[in-house]
């Protein structure tokens, strides 16, 4: 956190900027951790909306969570009786994700981001940063 | 379900008197009508616009299936409006495109409000594109340009600059698109890139679709439908086919039709197979069928005649193709028999070239054995031409001085039998000779051979008649002393005295027939040697002009040329006379050297030849002419 924080130091005084925007700490997280990028976006590619919806909702959550609650924070105002249905759904996809990617993790039919610089680069693949 | 059978929409009005869907679809498109609470929402545009599409895609000329929710979705569209109109600056680039793509769908498009929203979003992305391009997702980019191709919101630069985005974006190792750029190829961004371009610019980037076909095609050959994606991923199935419909075999397609069907579930598709159904997923899949045709039948009455038409058509076809091909076998034959006939008159031909060539060389043969023989004759000539050109006296080099001191020998023998006879007899070896049997018969003729050895011999040689007067004038002066001496015998005292020898007329008269006879055989000498000098002075004729060097240059040439092969030799002496004699001495050095080396004739007699040429080429133009002549005469 502190490199990063240096690296954005850096960025901006290069930029000779007083204030730096969120696009500086993108640049530099991006730059410093370049695995994590790319394992997050190559996680992000083939999925459907639902499953990304539901992804952005695990961004957003401070801790794991299920799937029926990651869908019920994605779409508020969708039928229960379909938030069960889609919640079906988005818990095999993340499933899968997660046996393929270290990003995500399971525990107890809850699911978590592995580490605090995978959630950012989930969100700057996710284009939620 | 067959031809003529009706689909009830859900009033159980007909929808199509000839249209036909499978239950499959027909249960999905009641799927989705039926979870419109889902989709029927501002909050959920992109399942609307998604939805939408795939019903207007099984449905394509509308609109009794969505009579009952028509109020439902007036209402859905005002609501969007009420939703998002105010905050259009504030909406991220997805919702921004869900929007584009409910309104440019609806029958009276509020342009207006489509405008504003292209612009919004152009600006989003190419702000995206400035700051963060590495943050730039592939897939938006697309949906986007595909939209605003559909809204003529784009001007034709920027999409060209998006376009060569794109093409850039491809990965150079076997093809697809990541869906952004720092990450690995994905099929659902190779696909839905794939897709607007083929919206957006068919032609110019047919290179990088075919490209992108080329990508996914093994990848579903390979690994099966089924693997693509995350794994029984319906959503990456339904992108895939959807594309490959426009871009596949046959085979390709059923295999993925058949596969996405068997993930089917009783009323739609789940996120996998068997999973349960979703809004998402059952548009997704509805879209992917309908652009394979799944959804479009022939009805059985148009296909038979279709069908009827086509047999008679391929039986046409098949009549013209046998009266084809016996025409074309008729042709090979005709044409193979012309062919033949001339190669039998080309062989017979080319037998009779050999005859005349086997004839040629024969005669070849015999003309370089004449040839041959003409050179012999010719050095055997020149050699007597040369012996002419000395004076006489030298041609008759030793043996004519040995025949002189014989001669003085005998004249001197003929003076001492005259001075020292008496009563004109010799006593000599015991023996007692008449002085005039041995002074007469010797002396006259050494007095003649002595007289050739003086130099004005020459000019009578050189000109016989003189000669031969000289002959006959002796003769005759003789004749008229030994007839005086006849007459008187008293007159022959005038030679008696100066020979001091008692000479009789008789003897006389005997003298003077022996001139006459010697004057004979010199006559019959000469006649012979002029007929020699004949051939010499012909020869002699055509380089009389040039000086006397020039019939060397021709020996010299039979000398150098007669140690190399005939064939070569004819070839050289051709070059020689028929262009190096008109040559700049230079160049007909360079270039006889060069024939030389390419007649490979052996490095001594090159020397020689090329030093013979240089002096010939030194000659003036009409020596050489004159030499050529000589030379293709006699070769």
């Amino acid at each position: 956190m502190t490199d990063l924080a240096h690296d954005v130091y850096e960025s901006g005084s290069k930029l000779r900027m007083v204030e730096v925007d969120i696009s500086v700490l993108n640049e530099c997280f991006r730059t410093r951790y370049p695995v994590e990028v790319k394992l997050a976006t190559d996680l992000c590619s083939d999925l459907s909306a639902v499953t990304t919806a539901a992804l952005k909702a695990l961004c957003r959550s401070p801790g794991a969570i299920s799937a029926i609650e990651l869908v019920k924070s994605a779409f508020l105002d969708v039928p229960e009786a379909h938030q069960q249905v889609m919640s079906e759904g988005v818990g095999l996809q993340l499933d899968k994700l997660r046996q393929t990617s270290p990003i995500l993790t399971t525990a107890d039919g809850k699911f978590d981001i592995t580490e605090s610089r995978y959630r950012y680069a989930l969100r700057l693949a996710l284009s939620i940063a | 379900m067959t031809e003529n059978t009706i689909i009830d929409g859900k009033d159980g009005s007909p929808l199509e008197s000839e249209r036909f869907l499978p239950p499959l679809l027909e249960r999905a498109c009641q799927f989705l009508t039926d979870s419109r609470d889902v989709w029927c929402k501002p909050s959920a545009l992109y399942y609307a616009n998604l939805s939408l599409s795939a019903l207007r895609a099984m449905y394509p000329e509308v609109s009794e299936q969505f009579a009952s929710i028509q109020y439902q979705l007036a209402a859905f569209e005002l609501g969007v409006k009420e939703a998002f109109i105010d905050r259009i600056s504030n909406l991220d680039a997805d919702t921004l495109i869900e929007l584009l793509k409910l309104l440019s769908s609806q029958t009276v498009p509020d342009q207006q409000l489509i405008d504003s929203i292209t612009n919004e979003l152009i600006k989003h992305i190419q702000r995206q594109l400035a700051q963060q391009p590495w943050s730039i997702h592939f897939r938006r980019v697309a949906q986007a340009l595909m939209v605003l191709q559909s809204t003529s919101g784009l001007s034709r630069e920027l999409a060209m600059g998006w376009l060569q985005l794109i093409a850039r974006s491809e990965r150079r190792e076997g093809g697809g698109w990541p869906a952004a750029m720092d990450g690995e190829v994905s099929v659902v961004a190779t696909a839905q890139i794939i897709q607007a371009l083929d919206a957006v610019d068919p032609i110019g980037s047919a290179d990088i679709i075919n490209r992108g076909v080329q990508y996914l095609e093994p990848r579903v050959e390979k690994d099966g439908w089924r693997r693509l994606g995350n794994g029984d991923d319906v959503f990456a199935q339904a992108n895939v086919l959807q594309v490959l419909a426009n871009h596949s075999s046959s085979t390709i397609i059923d295999a993925g039709i058949s596969s996405l069907k068997a993930a089917a579930n009783q009323n739609g598709w789940g996120v996998a197979p068997h999973s349960s159904s979703t809004v998402e997923m059952t548009s997704m899949a509805l879209l992917a069928l309908a652009a394979c045709g799944e959804n479009r039948f022939v009805p059985c009455r148009t296909a038979h005649n279709r069908l009827v038409e086509v047999t008679i058509r391929a039986e046409k076809l098949e009549a013209d193709l046998s009266q084809l091909k016996q025409g074309i076998t008729r042709q090979i034959a005709q044409q193979s028999g012309a062919i033949l006939a001339d190669r039998d008159k080309w062989r017979s031909e080319a037998k009779q070239h050999e005859r005349t060539i086997a004839e040629l060389q024969q005669a070849l043969h015999a003309a370089e054995r004449e040839a041959l023989e003409q050179y012999r004759g010719t050095r055997e000539l020149a050699r007597e031409f040369s012996r002419t050109q000395l004076p006489p006296r030298e041609r008759f080099g030793m043996a004519n001085g040995v025949a002189q001191i014989f001669e003085l020998l005998f004249l001197g023998v003929a003076l001492v039998c005259g001075v020292g006879i008496n009563d004109g007899v010799v006593s000599m070896f015991g023996l007692q000779i008449d002085a005039k049997w041995i002074s007469a018969p010797l002396g006259f003729p050494a007095l003649l051979r002595l007289a050739t050895t003086l130099p004005i011999f020459d000019k009578f040689i050189a000109q016989m008649a003189y000669f031969e007067a000289v002959c006959f004038g002796l003769c005759a002066i003789l004749v008229v002393i030994s007839f005086v001496g006849f007459v008187d015998s008293n007159s022959a005292s005038v030679v008696a005295e100066l020979f001091s020898i008692k000479v009789s007329n008789r003897v006389l008269f005997g003298l003077a027939a022996e001139s006459l006879a010697l004057a004979a055989v010199i006559r019959m000498y000469l006649i012979w040697r002029q007929r020699r000098q004949t051939r010499l002075i012909e020869f002699q004729v055509s380089t009389r002009d040039t000086g006397a060097s020039l019939p060397s240059f021709v020996l010299d040439y039979f000398n150098i040329t007669m140690e190399i092969p005939g064939p070569v030799r004819e070839e050289l002496g051709f070059l020689l006379v028929s262009r190096i004699v008109d040559m700049p001495r230079d160049v007909g050095m360079v270039y006889a050297a060069d024939i030389l080396r390419r007649l490979d004739v052996r490095s001594g007699l090159r020397d020689r030849f090329l030093s013979w040429t240089g002096a010939f080429l030194s000659l003036d133009a009409a020596s050489r002419r004159a030499v050529s002549e000589q030379i293709n005469r006699l070769k």
